[in-house]
């Protein structure tokens, strides 16, 4: 029978979760194939049943690597892993708790819990790392399955390759193809925009749910997002923010819908602009830019790498 | 020699923590119990600079388990500080789509988590549940999937929704997933009821010998007296079950106050009136509890049939105030039945199909805003402040497990005393039962360090030296 655990880092559980949104049947069938050795959300399994373990088939690992502890978590489950799975868009990029990346350490600490407290921490309680970082920043990552969480159908893909032992080539399990692509939004030829209309605002009344997004001048990171999710927010009204990570062939995904939209604000001005009013421009029209385009991904450009540091 | 024993990490619960257990130098006695959360995030840090109209998609993130309830406290608080007046349908929506939500977070933890420990199985897990009885864990799937479907519907996605913006929601429902709503809904009431018998049962069986009962007092948002999830005011009861306390949202921290510890990374909110006497319980204690157990003891009715019935059976086995721990699970269930019933109920309305009403574009920035509402696992709150442009410059959030925190250490302190005084064989059967303290809680640690990111285990020291890990 083949070995699966399923352990995280600095996570909100939600990919645990998104596990029991498969179709029950499926599930049956999945767990009586395997034998979970680890998934503290569900039973009864403790480090050192972890420790004990030698090699395990599949490794899910969810979260990004925010204290020490779950740095030498997930070392430990690299050597176990046959494979190993970085699971959702935390695991993979970062993910939300990323955005911390903007701010120190001791500047957290202390604003949350006080100068008493970050003397004392580390002694008790897991050290925490001075940057959180993507789980590849330490470990080889076999496949990645990026989503906040992953979709139903994206999971439940994977877990029917792996049991057939049929997975792709290692890499991103995943569509090669952009969010856009998914969206059946009408996509005028040529776009400008005049502003940037935020969520909720008062112009928020005027938005056609048929037409594109960035056409009406909403931030939507759709062109830049990797496909996958059935366009899920869009189809709900809601303009993408990006949570699959880049496209295929885009190196920066928040670099590049940033240009994206300070071309379309520019179209409409006759002179050539220089790139700090361009910047200028996009600081006026955008309260939050990088809370906006890197949303999902800051670690994994910023601070997520260990080459940089060292 | 002292000596400490550790549970690492606890299990069965969402997020990490450990207990740790000190014993005395003959290692008879047990000296302290610590419930550390040990995760860590910081939402409060880095949600400074953010756009106060992406937080209800950036908040959600704190928790998996309870996504909507953060995404819409969130939203709350940004229509408060807006001035927003969210058209009815809107409303409808929201709170149909929770009541969906409430469902897929209580059944998790019911049937997931905590029923095997209900069980005589071989093994507490719902793995080895599926072995032995695979048509009963079928069916749980099957209703909880339809908590999923419903969730996608109204919210977009199941977990971390998307449609509840500031003013209102994003889009509406067609008739077609109307139908399917209520089809699904009349489903879950019946399902609901055979529940109820399920985690009644268990928690009769504690009902005289109870190892985890304690006294403090309740809070909850009512609705004109009734439960309700998505609105209303906060209302205090204290240990006699009197009202102490009604407030507004945006007046929550004139009533509860927090201190933090260092073995922690969560903080231990109480109720100010009575002031932080430590890990202490009863009238003059400033602890008090949240969740379904003081939802029961807070309201005085249920707005439903089904949960009205199934609420005065509760009142006449258990009493009111009710303090046993352990029948918490039990009024789990009857929300879950409250829940689908009140989904049937707005599923039938007619203007949440393909309206028209659903945004209010008017308002303007104030400064301030504040949000609560009642999660799966008790009060929420989100407190925002902004600068001109709509930059936040503040946030504070009081989460459910947070305001549970020194119960649950209160709780675990008392199982561990009875299960582990005169130096009683430790062995991981013992330790199972420690947690099952803090299960009646469905504690959520991702939830409860939204500050930082926690993780929860169990150590026994002795003195300062280790003994076990569990």
């Amino acid at each position: 029978m083949k070995k699966i655990a399923i352990l995280g880092g600095a996570s909100c559980s939600g990919c645990d979760v998104a596990l029991f949104d498969l179709p029950g049947d499926e599930l049956e069938r999945f767990f009586s194939e395997v034998e979970v050795v680890f998934w503290s959300t569900t039973m009864d399994s403790r480090i050192e049943d972890f420790e004990a373990q030698g090699k395990i088939d599949l490794v899910m690992f969810h979260g990004g690597i925010r204290t020490e502890e779950h740095r030498k978590l997930l070392i430990q489950a690299r050597e176990k892993a046959e494979i190993l799975v970085a699971l959702g868009s935390c695991a993979s990029f970062g993910g939300i708790p990323g955005i911390a990346n903007l701010f120190e350490l001791d500047a957290i600490l202390k604003d949350i819990y006080g100068d008493e407290f970050t003397k004392l921490s580390g002694e008790r309680i897991p050290k925490p790392e001075e940057r959180l970082k993507p789980i590849s920043s330490y470990v080889e990552v076999d496949y990645y399955l990026p989503g906040c969480p992953p979709p139903v159908e994206t999971i439940s893909e994977f877990l029917d390759h792996f049991i057939l032992g049929s997975l792709p080539p290692r890499g991103i399990f995943g569509k090669e193809s952009t969010v856009c692509d998914e969206c059946d939004r009408i996509k005028p030829e040529d776009i400008s925009i005049e502003e940037v209309k935020r969520i909720g605002s008062k112009d928020w009344s005027e938005i056609d749910p048929k037409v594109c997004f960035l056409a009406q001048g909403v931030v939507c990171l759709g062109a830049v997002t990797r496909g996958g999710c059935k366009a899920r927010c869009i189809n709900a009204n809601f303009p993408c923010r990006g949570c699959m990570g880049p496209a295929p062939n885009i190196r920066d995904q928040g670099a590049r819908i940033l240009s994206e939209i300070a071309s379309l604000l520019m179209k409409e001005s006759e002179k050539n602009l220089s790139d700090e009013e361009i910047y200028e421009r996009v600081q006026k029209e955008i309260v939050d830019p990088v809370g906006l385009f890197y949303r999902y991904t800051l670690p994994h450009y910023w601070g997520g790498s260990n080459e940089e540091d060292d | 020699m002292k000596k400490m024993i550790k549970i690492d990490p606890v299990t069965r619960l969402e997020g990490e923590a450990k207990i740790s257990i000190f014993m005395d130098e003959s290692g008879k006695t047990v000296e302290d119990v610590l419930f550390q959360v040990t995760e860590f995030r910081a939402f409060e840090k880095f949600c400074i600079g953010r756009d106060v109209m992406e937080m209800p998609r950036i908040t959600s993130a704190i928790c998996g388990f309870c996504s909507w309830a953060h995404h819409l406290a969130s939203v709350k608080a940004v229509d408060n500080l807006l001035g927003k007046n969210v058209p009815e349908p809107a409303e409808k929506l929201r709170e149909l789509g929770y009541c969906a939500h409430i469902l897929h977070s209580h059944l998790a933890h019911m049937y997931l988590l905590a029923l095997p420990d209900f069980l005589q199985l071989k093994e507490k897990n719902v793995f080895h549940l599926m072995k032995e009885n695979p048509s009963l864990v079928r069916d749980i799937l099957e209703k909880r999937r339809y908590s999923y479907f419903i969730q996608e519907m109204v919210g977009g996605k199941a977990i971390h929704p998307v449609f509840a913006i500031p003013g209102g929601v994003s889009k509406s429902i067609s008739e077609k997933e109307r139908v399917k709503i209520e089809e699904m809904s009349r489903e879950l009431v019946d399902f609901s009821k055979k529940s109820i018998e399920v985690f009644m049962e268990a928690t009769l069986k504690f009902r005289e010998n109870d190892p985890y009962y304690h006294e403090t007092h309740y809070m909850s948002l009512v609705k004109n007296g009734k439960l309700n999830f998505y609105s209303g005011k906060i209302r205090v009861v204290n240990t006699e079950g009197k009202k102490i306390h009604e407030f507004s949202p945006e007046e929550y921290s004139d009533y509860i106050g927090e201190v933090v510890k260092d073995w922690s990374y969560t903080k231990f909110p109480y109720l100010r009136e009575m002031g932080w006497k430590g890990l202490t319980w009863g009238k003059e204690s400033g602890i008090f509890r949240v969740g379904p157990l003081a939802r029961m003891n807070v309201c005085e009715r249920m707005e439903t049939e089904g949960a009205q019935w199934e609420y005065e059976r509760f009142i006449e086995e258990m009493g009111k105030p009710c303090h046993n721990t352990m029948a918490f699970h039990w009024a789990r269930a009857i929300e879950i039945l409250y829940a689908s019933e009140k989904m049937l109920e707005l599923s039938r309305e007619e203007d949440i199909v393909d309206s028209k009403e659903i945004f209010d574009p008017d308002g303007e920035l104030r400064g301030r805003g504040v949000g609560a509402l009642e999660a799966p696992r008790g009060t929420l709150y989100h407190d925002y402040e902004v600068d001109e442009e709509g930059r936040v410059t503040f946030v504070n959030l009081i989460v459910p497990t947070t305001e549970n925190n020194p119960s649950i250490c209160i709780s675990v302190k008392k199982g561990a005393e009875e299960l582990l005084s005169n130096g009683k064989r430790i062995d991981r059967n013992i330790l199972n039962k420690i947690e099952v303290a803090f299960r009646a809680y469905d504690p959520c640690l991702a939830c409860s360090t939204h500050n930082l990111d926690q993780s929860i285990r169990v150590e026994i020291f002795h003195g300062s030296e280790l003994v076990k890990t569990l």
